[in-house]
């Protein structure tokens, strides 16, 4: 487990020079090339420029991420995620039922994987041949582990009486035997007194002993008939033997009491069989029948043709104790592994299948957590058993540790599965399921990770945004949304970065933008992104400065459009409730410079007086303030900048607009007083 | 519901999803893209529409490695398809091989870096539209590409079509074009867009708050109804090419939903004289519409991650997720 490994990175000047290294999100190393520099070293330059340096990403190879493995990592997230639902929906009520179906989608799915592992690596140009084949093994052996949990801590069994599942077990997965006595009886072979016996078949004693040691009683008859001597007598009485072994069933009917007393009968029957003798003449039979009486011996002599202690342990219990209870099996699991060579030659699966059978699930949980599939097992095994209420068993043992160990265990498998799958560039939105469901440090994670994803294109973006905003992150929602909107800046897309910071109201940002638009328009004379600015809407209250731009190109709009008097109107009030900066006011007003000439009376006299009190307003401040300077800019732009001609420019358009707006001022007065007047004489007359 | 829908994964975020057109005959292949992958996949899946065997799933006849997350996928014709991409790139390929098992897909032009920025570098091409052979192309540069399958050059180019980034185009006419932004012309942004088939001045937008804005177009500024349809952002949505009362829509909550009109058109011509009233008024601008006369169906439980994609060929339907798996529908109800 502690073993050091060395990699060798391929960079000529790291290896003169020395190399450091640096971690950066999501799991990686940035290594280049460094030299370390001292106090004491001679301030020089470097002796290694001009030359190319490159920096080396580096990160783990997580084989889980095979492209075939990852099908494994999407049905399971669903199922994990159908699991979690079904708890939140049970109110607490009793779902071990349903659990237990989520316990056989899981291997169901790990079953799936398997195959298509292997169909992979049975492809002779398969180039991932030897990791297919790997992970090949990894999955197997966690489905076989699986397996035997689900038995025996998810599967409510009536009475507690593990063994047909126990067999059941097994029987799945050594299918040795059965495929043996399939070839045989495929073969031909009747049951004539010639020559053609199965018997002569190199492996048929074999085998029925391996179907007899498995329980599958009519497949050991059906062989037993192929034998010449099927017919004979003591062929007949194992026969009928093993046709009247009582079986026990959940829903037989009978109590476990009942079953044992009609079990101990039949294998008493049987063993005064053996002691009359019956047998003698055939020495396979009567070992067979040894073994069904449940000979110590016997079984003994069959210890190789078991393979394994787990398989020895079950066919033992199979015929002298066919009711055991499952937290007797740590006891009889001991005892044959003693047969076996003891604890120690046990590999790293059998330690876990002990300890299953131990009820240690801790220890359980801590050796699973060792095999090489990056946390995967760990993770959906405890969660599954956390939400049997299986791990509950362990606070009872740990009285130095709190009521919430176990959630703690579980929650800690479920982190680091989901930052496992956050570093993947496509896989981080699986990821992001399971950290919802780590009730402590799941939402803090997300959030510090999910600003870790590099962004690309919009749409990716969009899909970012939209998982933060799921879970109420706007503050992440917002960063993104600056992020997007000054990469469109810098690339010279005002009206696209104008629209991310509209997405997130961000009011900052598009004071900010507006004052960009501003001076283009002062540069250029005309806007940019026009669709874009007559369009906002109500989108424009964000910011006060985006607000007098959206106004502003309403302002010309409608002078466009030739409603004069709406524009006028419009142009004062943006003067008038100084929404206006003082730097654009120059132009405003040299905007209005039309529409005081225009022939018909546009601007009232209040009106006017508005126009005139801005600009001496403007004037007032001085002329070195920033008139024709730069928008948004606090800074004084100094007078030696602006050459005679600009400076003499402004004061030929002040000369122009004093001259309008006291041309417009007297209009105004006098069509206003003639109004006035024939509204008094209207008066009068009437009066 | 279980043995009509089949689903299998493909190993890759499916970003688009398409039948490949046949003339007569129900198509039984199907062609996606992936997305968010470092190399990024076209694969070409064989679907038989086999009614015995209930147990037949979609396989793989062909793959191609792509450049850049795949944007939008569109058939020219019943071999040739073009793709574009998120390195500003359209592509056309060819499906070759006619066996059942096998086929290749060969590039037969490619139109690069036809959307850029002016400061240098790549920039997303985000939707295509074709009409026979001829395509447009949009991209974040807010800009409009003319293309044709025939020449290497584009066609023409309108820059500056939109000051935002374009996300959905669709062909109104042969020489109109409807685009849709990222700001799109209300408040939401229209995510995406379709005519109806056969009154084309007829636009279904879909908007990233999961409303459904019908637009016709013969008048300009408000839309007709809007509908408030999914919990989130529309993906996509189309009209079933043969029987425009239906439309399918899937969208970014992991719904799909098939939308049947047809019941509210034989509700109209029961009350109404046959000869005068004109078969096609299109129920869409109906008012009735919006009073929730419609009935709506949705295809499979919600998925737990966006839906991209879907496509409709006869009565199948396709669609391609972000948990990595395409599902086809069989006999979906018309």
């Amino acid at each position: 487990m502690n073993k050091e490994r060395t990699f060798v990175i391929p960079d000529e000047i790291c290896q003169r020079a020395g190399m450091s290294a640096v971690w950066f999100p999501s799991n990686k190393l940035g290594a280049h090339a460094y030299r370390h520099v001292t106090a004491h070293s001679q301030d020089k330059a470097s002796e290694f420029a001009p030359c190319k340096t490159l920096v080396h990403h580096i990160r783990f190879d997580v084989m889980l991420f095979h492209p075939i493995t990852r099908q494994l990592i999407n049905e399971s997230s669903g199922t994990f995620l159908a699991g979690q639902k079904l708890v939140a929906n049970s109110g607490g009520t009793d779902i071990r039922g349903e659990l237990l179906k989520v316990s056989r989608q899981y291997r169901a799915i790990v079953r799936a994987c398997l195959e298509n592992l292997q169909s992979e690596a049975s492809k002779n140009d398969s180039s991932s041949k030897e990791i297919c084949l790997e992970l090949a093994v990894i999955f197997y052996n966690i489905e076989f582990m699986w397996n035997l949990c689900e038995v025996l801590y998810v599967d409510v069994i009536p009475g507690d009486a593990v063994l047909p599942q126990l067999m059941d077990w097994i029987r799945l997965h050594s299918v040795h035997y059965e495929r043996q006595a399939q070839a045989i009886l495929n073969g031909e072979y009747g049951s004539s007194v010639l020559d053609n016996g199965a018997e002569n078949e190199p492996d048929y004693w074999n085998t029925v002993i391996g179907l007899v040691l498995q329980g599958r009683l009519d497949g050991a008859r059906a062989l037993l008939k192929l034998h010449s001597a099927s017919l004979s007598e003591p062929f007949k009485s194992v026969d009928y033997i093993m046709r009247t072994m009582p079986f026990y069933n959940v829903f037989g009917g009978i109590s476990l009491t009942e079953f044992n007393m009609r079990w101990k009968g039949w294998q008493n029957e049987a063993a005064c069989k053996l002691q009359a003798g019956t047998f003698a003449s055939r020495k396979e039979l009567e070992f067979i029948m040894k073994l069904m009486v449940g000979n110590a011996e016997a079984f003994l002599e069959v210890k190789d043709q078991c393979g394994t202690w787990y398989q020895f342990m079950a066919s033992w219990l199979l015929y002298t104790e066919p009711t055991v209870k499952s937290f007797d099996l740590s006891y009889h699991a001991h005892q044959c592994i003693a047969k076996f060579g003891g604890i120690s030659r046990l590999k790293h699966s059998d330690l876990i299948l002990v300890a299953l059978m131990e009820s240690d699930l801790h220890q359980v949980i801590r050796l699973i957590e060792q095999t090489s599939e990056n946390g995967w097992f760990a993770a959906h095994l405890t969660d599954l058993l956390h939400h049997c209420g299986c791990l509950k068993i362990l606070d009872n043992h740990q009285s130095s540790q709190t009521a919430s160990s176990a959630m703690d265990l579980r929650e800690q498998l479920l982190l680091d599965y989901g930052t496992l799958l956050m570093s993947h560039r496509s896989l981080w939105q699986v990821g992001i399921n399971y950290l919802d469901y780590c009730s402590a440090e799941g939402r803090a994670r997300i959030e510090a990770l999910l600003l870790t994803l590099p962004l690309g294109s919009e749409t990716r973006a969009l899909k970012i945004i939209q998982v933060a905003r799921e879970r109420d992150l706007h503050h992440i929602v917002a960063s993104i949304c600056k992020i997007m909107g000054m990469r469109s800046y810098q690339q010279h897309r005002l009206g696209n970065a104008l629209t991310w910071a509209l997405r997130s109201q961000d009011a900052g940002f598009a004071t900010y933008l507006a004052n960009k638009f501003l001076e283009l328009y002062n540069q250029e004379g005309k806007f940019h992104s026009l669709d874009l600015l007559d369009n906002l809407g109500s989108c424009m209250l964000v910011s006060d400065r985006l607000t007098f731009l959206g106004k502003y190109c309403e302002f010309h709009q409608l002078y466009q459009a030739g409603e004069f008097r709406d524009a006028a109107v419009l142009l004062v009030s943006l003067l008038a409730s100084r929404l206006a900066p003082k730097s654009f006011w120059m132009t405003l007003l040299t905007d209005a410079l039309p529409l005081l000439e225009s022939n018909d009376i546009v601007l009232t006299s209040e009106d006017t007086y508005e126009l005139l009190n801005a600009m001496e307003e403007l004037l007032g401040e001085g002329q070195n303030s920033d008139i024709g300077g730069t928008l948004g800019s606090d800074k004084l732009t100094t007078i030696q900048d602006q050459s005679l001609d600009a400076n003499s420019l402004v004061e030929e358009k002040v000369k122009l607009i004093r001259l309008a707006l006291a041309r417009n001022l007297a209009r105004s007065l006098n069509h206003e007083g003639c109004l006035m007047d024939s509204a008094q004489m209207n008066l009068c007359l009437r009066s | 519901m279980e043995d009509k829908v089949h689903g299998v994964f493909v190993g890759e975020k499916v970003s688009k999803v398409r039948w490949k057109p046949e003339d007569l005959v129900e198509s039984d292949i199907f062609l996606t893209g992936s997305w968010d992958n470092e190399t990024n996949h076209l694969v070409l899946w064989l679907y038989p529409p086999n009614e015995d065997d209930a147990d037949i799933y979609p396989c793989t006849i062909g793959t191609h490695p792509y450049d850049g997350d795949i944007t939008e996928l569109k058939f020219i014709n019943s071999n040739m398809f073009v793709v574009s991409s998120t390195v500003g790139s359209v592509k056309l390929l060819k499906i070759d091989g006619k066996e059942p098992c096998l086929a290749a897909l060969k590039e037969v032009m490619s139109w690069d870096d036809i959307h850029f920025l002016s400061v240098g570098g790549h920039i997303p091409c985000t939707g295509l539209a074709v009409f026979e052979e001829d395509i447009v192309s949009v991209g974040e540069d807010g800009c409009l590409c003319l293309l044709t399958a025939r020449q290497k050059m584009p066609v023409r180019r309108i820059e500056g079509a939109d000051s935002c980034s374009l996300r959905c185009v669709c062909f109104l006419k042969h020489n109109e074009v409807l685009t849709g932004n990222l700001r799109g012309q209300m408040k939401t942004g229209a995510s995406c867009v379709t005519h109806h088939p056969t009154q084309r001045h007829m636009v279904l937008a879909g908007g990233e708050d999961g409303s459904l804005t019908v637009w016709d177009l013969r008048h300009h500024t408000f839309p007709v109804t809007l509908l408030s349809a999914h919990s989130d952002a529309v993906s996509e949505l189309q009209f079933h090419p043969d029987r425009p009362e239906h439309l399918f829509t899937c969208s970014t909550s992991g719904e799909i939903w098939h939308w049947n009109t047809s019941s509210m058109s034989r509700s109209a011509h029961l009350g109404t004289m046959p000869s005068e009233f004109p078969r096609d008024e299109n129920l869409w601008l109906n008012s009735d519409v919006a009073k929730h006369r419609l009935e709506v169906f949705t295809l499979m439980p919600q998925l737990h991650k966006p839906i991209n994609s879907l496509d409709v060929s006869k009565n199948r339907v396709v669609c391609g997720c972000d948990n990595e798996a395409v599902y086809v529908f069989k006999n979906v109800v018309l």
